[in-house]
């Protein structure tokens, strides 16, 4: 996984809001779908990004190098993105996540009631992510996404490496069980 | 025997877990893994469509930024890395700048025009706006950076400023 320059970093760190040109070369399409994946509409990604490269020029001061710079901003995506949901429900009283009406977006189905004939690939995969619980959206996100390591996920969220190892697990359990239900999805062999 | 996507299978979860972890290529007990496995339909299912969920993935490892967000990210974060100087400081110095424009025209337009009346029948000219401007930013205590910038003789200037009727009409044409 990429990362930024060192001098770029300390340039960033010092504030420097021409450093930010390099962070978002490294980093922004990663930040975009990681957004993407856990708020299930693309003008909502877009609008994270923004605001997460923001609070990168302003709390990269903080970082203290414990861990990959990647690492950290993905904390700050998150962090981000786990506010953004928090307001919107607080706001409208919606659910605790848009990603129910990601389908409409993405793929334009018109709403819930059509989402049965959808043919988005995408489209359906948010449809999925909707039904897990949000931690284990995060760490299925990071994993199937970014490919974190389960110690990179586990620094992301200040958990211990085995609670990433089990809610990975019930994250795909949950979604075999959706999909088996909703999509008659064929089984491959592992490509593993 | 349990089908692949058997919700009940509790006693399988631990196991469902290094199925999990070993796609991820993370290190698992691999012996014990395979022994499970061997006997245990419903894991040997879950295998395959840990790596079949995997593959509905792609779409989304696809996905890029929109060309829009890649154009606009960087001038807005710019635009933000400036606002971090300070709004009080952004202010002051415009503030000054405004001044130190105000005052350029303002004695510019003195020196075509005095402010006193030639003739007693003669009305009094009115403050040009500029000038009104850089009154108003006196009374609001950035005339030291007006002074900075442009070393003017502050004092005569605003009270001469200050002695002149802000309400009245521009500036009349200029006699000839």
């Amino acid at each position: 996984m990429d990362e930024i320059d060192p001098e770029e970093l300390r340039a960033l760190q010092a504030g420097d809001p021409s450093a930010l040109e390099a962070c978002f070369r490294v980093y922004g399409a990663r930040v975009w779908r990681l957004a993407l994946g856990l708020l299930g509409r693309p003008e909502d990604a877009d609008d994270a990004t923004q605001e997460v490269f923001l609070r990168v020029l302003d709390k990269a001061g903080r970082f203290e190098g414990r861990s990959r710079f990647s690492t950290w901003i993905h904390r700050v995506t998150l962090n981000h993105c786990k506010n953004r949901l928090a307001a919107a429900k607080a706001s409208n009283g919606r659910a605790a996540h848009p990603l129910d009406e990601a389908t409409a977006t993405v793929d334009g189905a018109p709403g819930p009631a059509e989402r049965a004939g959808v043919r988005d690939e995408r489209g359906r995969l948010f449809e999925l992510l909707a039904g897990l619980a949000p931690e284990q959206r995060e760490v299925l996100v990071l994993r199937e996404l970014e490919g974190a390591s389960y110690r990179e996920i586990a620094a992301a969220l200040s958990v211990p490496v085995g609670t990433v190892m089990s809610r990975l697990a019930r994250a795909r359990e949950r979604l075999v069980a959706l999909g088996a239900a909703r999509l008659a999805t064929p089984t491959r062999p592992p490509a593993r | 025997m349990r089908t692949p996507t058997d919700p009940t299978s509790d006693a399988c979860a631990p196991f469902r877990e290094l199925v999990s972890a070993r796609f991820d290529g993370e290190p698992v007990d691999e012996r014990a893994l395979r022994v499970h496995l061997a006997g245990c339909d419903a894991c040997r299912g879950f295998e395959r469509e840990v790596a079949a969920l995997s593959e509905r993935f792609d779409a989304l490892r696809a996905a890029a930024p929109s060309a829009e967000l890649r154009a606009a990210g960087l001038p807005r974060a710019r635009a933000a890395g400036l606002a971090r100087i300070g709004p009080a400081r952004i202010g002051r110095f415009a503030a000054a700048l405004s001044g130190f424009a105000a005052v350029t025209v303002g004695l510019l337009l003195l020196e075509r025009r005095p402010l006193a009346p030639s003739r007693p029948d003669q009305p009094a000219p009115a403050v040009p706006g500029a000038l009104a401007g850089l009154s108003a930013l006196a009374e609001e205590g950035v005339a030291d950076d007006v002074h900075r910038l442009g070393d003017l003789p502050e004092r005569e200037l605003l009270a001469a400023l200050r002695t002149n009727d802000r309400t009245q009409p521009a500036l009349p044409e200029r006699t000839r």
